[in-house]
């Protein structure tokens, strides 16, 4: 997802919106991870949210682990300039859909979006598939 | 049956919280001000789902 996101930044600059990444990685973490897998800084915002306090009035805490570990949804929203919601994807498998993760650069009327095969996106055939 | 999460509705003020830019400390509404439109993505840590 990282990997989609940072190639597609400028595509969502161009739209006229921007993009906040929340995860509970602390900052630090986060520069590590972008530093070992892409040898530079992810070029969205980004906001640690180590206290879970974002997850919490988000509604984003699961219930139960995920089979690969961790408790935190994958969710996605889209604010207006009132930072009122007008879109909400909880869970959102945009990570494993192309489908999903097109959606998003259709609700903010970009380009359409491209991700990298090296990111783990298939598209949902290949998942009903496999 | 799994649960949906209860997570606040389409048409409410998103929660704020603080967003550290290069620039700036904002808080969500601020920064939701200056673009046409706002992404919030949120995923769990890259220990746990490295993409």
């Amino acid at each position: 997802m990282a990997a989609s996101l940072k190639q597609d930044y400028a595509k969502i600059l161009k739209a006229k919106a921007n993009l906040v990444m929340i995860s509970p990685d602390s900052l630090e973490e986060h520069r590590k991870y972008a530093l070992t897998f892409f040898r530079e800084e992810l070029p969205y915002l980004y906001v640690s949210d180590s206290n879970l306090d974002i997850a919490r009035r988000y509604g984003l805490i699961r219930k139960e682990e995920h089979p690969h570990g961790g408790f935190y949804y994958r969710s996605l929203w889209i604010l207006n300039r009132d930072a009122m919601i007008t879109y909400k994807s909880v869970p959102w498998e945009g990570n494993a859909q192309v489908e999903e993760y097109q959606k998003l650069f259709k609700l903010i009327d970009s380009e359409p979006g491209e991700w990298r095969a090296t990111c783990g996106l298939r598209s949902s055939e290949q998942l009903h598939a496999s | 049956m799994i649960a949906k999460p209860k997570t606040p509705r389409v048409g409410v003020k998103a929660p704020e919280f603080i967003i550290e830019t290069p620039d700036h400390r904002l808080a969500l509404h601020q920064l939701a001000e200056r673009h046409e439109k706002l992404i919030l993505t949120t995923q769990d840590s890259y220990r746990y789902h490295p993409n």
